[in-house]
Parts: structure tokens; C-alpha cells; sequence
């Protein structure tokens, strides 16, 4: 058996094909007995974002990836031309090493991201669902799901700022620590700051208050986050309560002075408050930062964290690529033992087989002996076969657990005759029976 | 056996103080819970000490040495609950430095000869009350530390490496100034319990005037402190440089003091 993902993503493909492709959640389980259908096809997986669309397959030769092509272009009703230049396809190891750096966030076009992990996550357990996946792919969405945890804990790639809302909550965690409880006033009414004050709310600062020039767009705004409006000329009381300020005012003068700051940190009698300062021009004087407990951030500060946390995320690609490689190290190591087992099996029986072929042969003319010399004759057949598969056999097992072991298992395929497909319709990896293979090989000897 | 026992804390909480300080500065898995494993075994086996000294003789922490064991176990102990409750590993890589140090001075102070100092009750409370202050403000220097540098790394906008493991500006300034809370009754109760003993038994002892006026600068110091906190609020910058303050007048304080 092989594994096999075909799939594009935005580095290889551009939005309007990336759409074509996409298969939406709900049609998912459809999509995959479809792909079950296929001639070859024993497991499979689809994982579908907006910025991708994978298709991981279990088949029985490495040339049925074309199977697959086949499947997207009749699924979607498009021409195999119309997209095939964007597709990418690897197989085996590749293919692991693949998915695991999807799952640890390397192959995002946000380094790092969390959302993947979950996506991950989803398509495994829609295909296990369908009953589309079996030992392979179970252990290896398992597994990329455990890289994706690994990277996040022993690297810092989902470390820091990802935007200007991310790097909000971040700062505000380092002043406040936990932000439940916390209030957020919103100055404006403009996009850029119902989105940070949206991602503080999630984030835990829930309670938000919105002040605007005309009151009815406070409102408006108030509505979506949840919160409440206040009239613009009331927002040096406000930032007596608040914890944590947005400027995102349309305002040509400063909204926000050093003196009038100076009186609002008397009343909050000197609790820390953060100012996020997204307006341009700005809202809030530059001279507000001197004072004590105030902790300014303007647009540039904001953006230069995300710069730096983009910069520290991309330093850290090559610690998780290191965590990808054991990984995948582990895994092609894991399947290799499973391609030896069938493998075994196989030749074993193909040997019982001929020893009691050329027995029944051999049984007239030896008709005269008796049963215990019968039985000698027999043992000795036996011992002879076994003496003479025993190192081959301990051999195979060695190359299964080697690096290019995969080539070496097929020229032992190659020497005893033993066809690929042959070894796959009478071998159900991971089942009961195949379990048993290798260790079998230990007893009779 | 005692010496063997401190020795072995002595390491470990030598190597918990390298592992919490490499933790600040390095990211590596498993790096704070290698380094509060080892700040666990050296309490362990610190605690192990204390109770046969409790054992042996029925006033411990009688003479220098053994008051300052008991600074050092108390600091560590009192890191390790702040440890549990908030979650705060970074505080370990001034907490356990400073429980090293304490440690490592009493192999400086050799026990003191003939009869205990600390035999009346009186002196026994004062020594247990002030050591356990002293603990809860070590602490709380710790924090203000933490809080100075989170403050001035916010300010400058400098939010590059240690900024990232550093506990969070309020949650440092309300926990040092909760453990200055803590601190400061005990403290008046040691000074209390230490007059009234030097007077039980002024036969024997006498109080330094400069002691006395050291320990009333340090106990002044936190009173206005915590005074100014309940009245208006007052936190920040210069509310933490005074719990640096008042430790290190604490450590002056006790400095002073003759135990013979």
C-alpha cells in the first residue's frame, strides 16, 4: 500500500482555482465515498480550507495518484488542464512530512496559526466517520496532530502578534494578565477599532463601550460588540472605569490630551490603563506616555510588533522543521514494518506451500518407510527450509527498520517472486493476522 | 546528617536558581518544570532538616544559623505556594537566588556557643515572626523587581525576548503588595515580642539604640506604604521601589543584630 496526497494551496494556486476546488464541510462525506468508490483507493482524507484542498489516499500503487486527479476533475466538472499545473503530489515519507508541517502551522500562509490544527483535526474526524480511514491514515492524523501540539509547545511559531488586533491582546495580557472582567473603550466608530475591541472580547474583555461624534453610528457599532454607547463628550468619565482605550477617531486634533490624561489617572487612582492608538492622525498626544501607569501604543508600535513577531516566527520555521523530520523519521519507520509483514506472510506460505507439494510428489516412492522415518524426512524438509529462509527473513525485517528500506523491500519482493498487488489483496495492514508475521518468524527457528 | 541534608539543598536550589534563570531567557520544554523540581527537592530535604532540628531540641531556630535556614526555608516555601496559586514561574529566578544566598550564609555564622539565645518564649515568637516577615517582603521584592523591569520594557516598548516571560505588570504589583499586607503584622508583632523579650531579660541582653532605630525606619517604611495603598490607591513605579526599599533596610536590620 501507498500514501499519496495530491492537493494545491495558495503558494501553488491562486484564489479563483482555490475556490473551484474547495469542498465545503457539509459535502464532505459525499466527497469521500465518491473517493472510496475509486479502484485503489483503501483510505482517504480530504482536507479543505480556504486556503487549501488535500486530498490523502492510501493506494495500492504509487501510479493511482492519478486516480485522484481523476476524482477532483469529475467531482468539481472541470478539466484535469484547468487546474493539474497548480497541483502538488508526494508520496510516501513525503507525504508524512507534508501533512505534518501543515498541522504544525510551517506551511500556512500565516506562520504559526492555531486555526489549522483544528481543520486538521476536523477532516481527520469526518473521514473516520465515513469510515474512510483505517490503520494508516488513523495514526497518521493522529500523529500530525500530536506535531502540530509538539511545534506549538516546544517552539515559539505560534508565539506574538499575528495582527494588530492579536498584538492588542498580547500587550494587554502583559499589563493586566487576564483580561476577563476587563473594559474596553471604543473612540470612533470606524472598522479598525471594532475589530481590536473584538478580538480583546475574545480574548476576555467582554464589556465594551463605544463613544462617537454622532451618536446613532456608537450605537450601531455598541450593537455588534455587544456593549454600550456613550456620547462622545462623556469619554474622560468613561476612562475613569475602562481598562484599556482604543483611538480609531476620524479626528484631525488629538481627542486626547496630556493634562486631561493627568486628571483621568487621579480618578482611576493610578490603576494602569492601555491606550491603543490606532487613528491616523493620532488620537491620543505623544506627551500622554510620560505619565506613570499609562502604557501608549500607537499604529507604528503595533505594526512593528507584528513585524517582529513575523521575524521571531520565521526564525523559529526551522526548530519545528527539525520536530517534522524526527516525526516523519518515526512514521516512514512505523510504515516500513508494516509493508514487511504482508511481505513475510507471504513468503511463508508460499514456501509451506511448495514443501507439501513436492511431498505429495515424493510420498509414492517413499511409501516403504515407516512412519517415524516418515516423520524424519519431513522434519528434515522443514529444517532445511527454515535454515535457508532465516536469514533472509531477518534481513527483510532489518530493511523494513532501514532508511531506503522501501527499495531494498522490493528487490526481496523481486528475488522471491512475490508480485506488489499480490501482497496487498492478502494483507490488511494493521489487522489481527499480520500482527502476528514478524514474530512468527522468531518461533519457528 | 543535617550538614549533608543542607548541602543537598544547597545544590538544589542552586540549580533550580540556574534552570529559572535560563528559563527567562531561553525557550526550552520542560525547562521550568526541571527547574521547580529541583526547588522541590530542595525544600523536601530542607523541611526534613527543620523537623529533626525541631526534634533534637525544642527551640530551634534559637541562634544565627538556624534563623537564617528557617529565612531560607520559609522564602522557598512561600515561593512555591505563589508558584501553586499563580502560576508565576519567573518570580523562581529571584526567589530561589536569593533562598541560595540565605543558605549559603549559614555556613558563614557558626552556631553559637552555651545557651541558646532565643530560650525565653518571648524572643522565640520575635525570631519565628520576624523571620516569617522577612520571607513575605523577600518576596515581595521579587515581584517589585519583576514589576520594574515589565514596566520599564513596556515603556520603552522593548518587547523583545524576556519581555514575553515575564509575569504580568498587575499581577505582580497586586501579589507584592498583598504579601507586604501579610508581612507587615508579622512584623510589628516581632518587633513587639523582641522589646518586651530584651526587657524580660535584661539581665542578660540590651538593645542597640541603632538596631532600634533601624527597625522603626523599617517598619515606618512599610506602614506609610501600606497606608498610602488603602487611602489613594497608590501603586506603580515608586510604590515598588519602596518594597526594594523596605527589604533591604529588613536585611540591614537584621544584619545588626548580635544573637550572642
Amino acid at each position: 500500500m501507498h500514501l499519496v496526497v495530491v492537493g494545491l494551496n495558495h503558494k501553488t494556486a491562486p484564489v479563483e482555482i482555490r475556490e473551484k476546488l474547495a469542498v465545503p464541510e457539509g459535502n464532505l462525506p459525499k466527497a469521500l465515498e465518491a473517493l472510496r468508490a475509486c479502484h485503489w483507493v483503501a483510505e482517504c482524507c480530504i482536507l479543505s480550507t480556504c486556503n487549501r484542498t488535500e486530498i490523502y489516499a492510501v493506494t495500492a500503487r504509487h501510479e493511482d495518484e492519478e486516480v485522484l486527479i481523476q476524482f477532483v476533475s469529475d467531482y468539481h466538472g472541470m478539466p484535469r488542464a484547468s487546474f493539474q499545473d497548480h497541483l502538488y503530489r508526494h508520496r510516501g515519507h513525503k507525504a508524512v512530512e507534508h501533512l505534518f508541517s501543515v498541522a504544525a502551522g510551517i506551511d500556512s500562509m500565516m506562520v504559526g496559526e492555531n486555526q489549522i490544527l483544528s481543520q486538521v483535526k476536523n477532516a481527520f474526524c469526518i473521514a473516520d466517520e465515513s469510515d474512510s480511514t483505517k490503520a494508516i491514515l488513523n495514526n497518521l492524523f493522529q500523529q500530525a496532530l500530536s506535531v502540530g501540539k509538539r511545534a506549538r509547545t516546544e517552539t515559539d511559531i505560534s508565539r506574538g502578534a499575528f495582527s494588530i488586533g492579536y498584538g492588542a491582546v498580547e500587550l494587554a495580557r502583559s499589563i493586566f494578565g487576564s483580561l476577563s472582567g476587563r473594559t474596553t473603550l471604543v473612540l470612533g466608530a470606524g472598522k479598525m477599532g471594532e475589530l481590536t475591541a473584538k478580538h480583546l472580547a475574545r480574548a476576555g474583555a467582554a464589556s465594551v463601550i463605544v463613544a462617537n461624534r454622532t451618536f446613532s453610528r456608537a450605537e450601531e457599532v455598541a450593537a455588534k460588540l455587544g456593549g454600550r454607547a456613550v456620547p462622545f463628550d462623556s469619554i474622560h468619565e468613561a476612562m475613569a472605569h475602562a481598562d484599556i482605550v482604543i483611538g480609531s477617531t476620524g479626528s484631525s486634533e488629538p481627542v486626547l490630551k496630556r493634562e486631561e490624561m493627568a486628571k483621568i489617572m487621579r480618578l482611576r487612582h493610578d490603576r494602569p490603563i492601555f491606550l491603543i492608538d490606532i487613528a491616523v492622525p493620532r488620537d491620543v498626544e505623544p506627551a500622554v506616555s510620560e505619565l506613570e501607569n499609562v502604557f501608549l501604543y500607537d499604529i507604528d508600535d503595533l505594526e512593528a510588533l507584528v513585524q517582529q513577531s513575523n521575524a521571531e516566527r520565521q526564525k523559529e520555521i526551522e526548530k519545528v522543521q527539525e520536530v517534522v523530520a524526527e516525526e516523519t523519521r518515526k512514521f516512514a519507520a512505523w510504515m516500513r514494518t508494516l509493508e514487511a509483514v504482508p511481505l513475510i506472510k507471504l513468503l511463508r506460505e508460499r514456501l509451506d506451500d511448495l514443501q507439501d507439494s513436492e511431498w505429495q510428489r515424493y510420498s509414492g516412492k517413499l511409501a516403504h518407510l515407516s512412519e517415524k522415518d516418515k516423520e524424519t524426512v519431513r522434519a528434515i524438509m522443514q529444517s532445511l527450509v527454515n535454515k535457508i529462509t532465516h536469514s533472509p527473513l531477518v534481513k527483510i525485517k532489518e530493511y523494513a527498520a532501514s532508511s531506503n528500506g522501501y527499495e531494498k523491500l522490493d528487490v526481496a519482493r523481486e528475488l522471491f517472486g512475490v508480485e506488489v498487488a499480490e501482497a496487498e489483496e492478502n494483507a490488511e495492514p494493521g489487522g489481527p493476522d499480520t500482527s502476528a508475521g514478524p514474530a512468527d518468524v522468531e518461533d519457528r527457528q | 546528617m543535617t550538614s549533608a541534608l543542607l548541602g543537598a539543598s544547597l545544590v538544589a536550589y542552586f540549580a533550580a536558581s540556574v534552570l529559572y534563570l535560563a528559563n527567562l531567557h531561553i525557550k526550552r520544554r520542560y525547562l521550568a518544570s526541571y527547574a521547580t523540581t529541583a526547588a522541590v527537592v530542595g525544600f523536601t530535604l530542607q523541611t526534613i532538616r527543620l523537623v529533626a532540628q525541631i526534634l533534637a531540641h525544642a527551640t530551634p531556630f534559637a541562634d544565627a544559623p538556624e534563623a537564617i535556614f528557617f529565612l531560607s526555608w520559609a522564602t522557598a516555601a512561600l515561593y512555591l505556594v505563589v508558584l501553586v496559586w499563580f502560576r508565576l514561574p519567573a518570580v523562581g529566578a529571584l526567589a530561589m537566588p536569593l533562598a541560595v544566598v540565605a543558605l549559603a550564609l549559614v555556613y558563614r555564622f557558626p552556631p553559637a556557643p552555651g545557651e541558646p539565645l532565643a530560650s525565653d518564649s518571648w524572643l522565640r515568637i520575635h525570631i519565628v515572626a520576624i523571620v516569617a516577615s522577612f520571607a513575605l517582603f523577600t518576596l515581595a521584592l521579587c515581584c517589585a523587581v519583576f514589576y520594574l523591569v515589565q514596566n520599564k520594557l513596556l515603556k520603552s516598548k522593548k518587547l523583545r525576548g524576556m519581555f514575553r516571560r515575564l509575569p504580568p505588570l498587575e499581577t505582580v504589583d497586586a501579589l507584592g503588595h498583598m504579601l507586604a499586607a501579610i508581612g507587615f503584622p508579622l512584623l510589628t508583632l516581632g518587633i513587639v515580642t523582641g522589646i518586651v523579650g530584651v526587657e524580660m531579660a535584661k539581665l542578660r541582653l540590651q538593645i542597640s539604640s541603632v538596631k532600634l532605630f533601624a527597625a522603626g525606619l523599617t517598619w515606618g517604611v512599610y506602614a506609610i506604604y501600606l497606608l498610602a495603598h488603602s487611602t489613594t490607591g497608590w501603586r506603580g513605579k515608586r510604590a515598588n521601589w519602596v518594597l526594594i526599599v523596605g527589604a533591604l533596610l529588613t536585611a540591614l536590620t537584621t544584619a545588626l543584630h548580635r544573637f550572642a
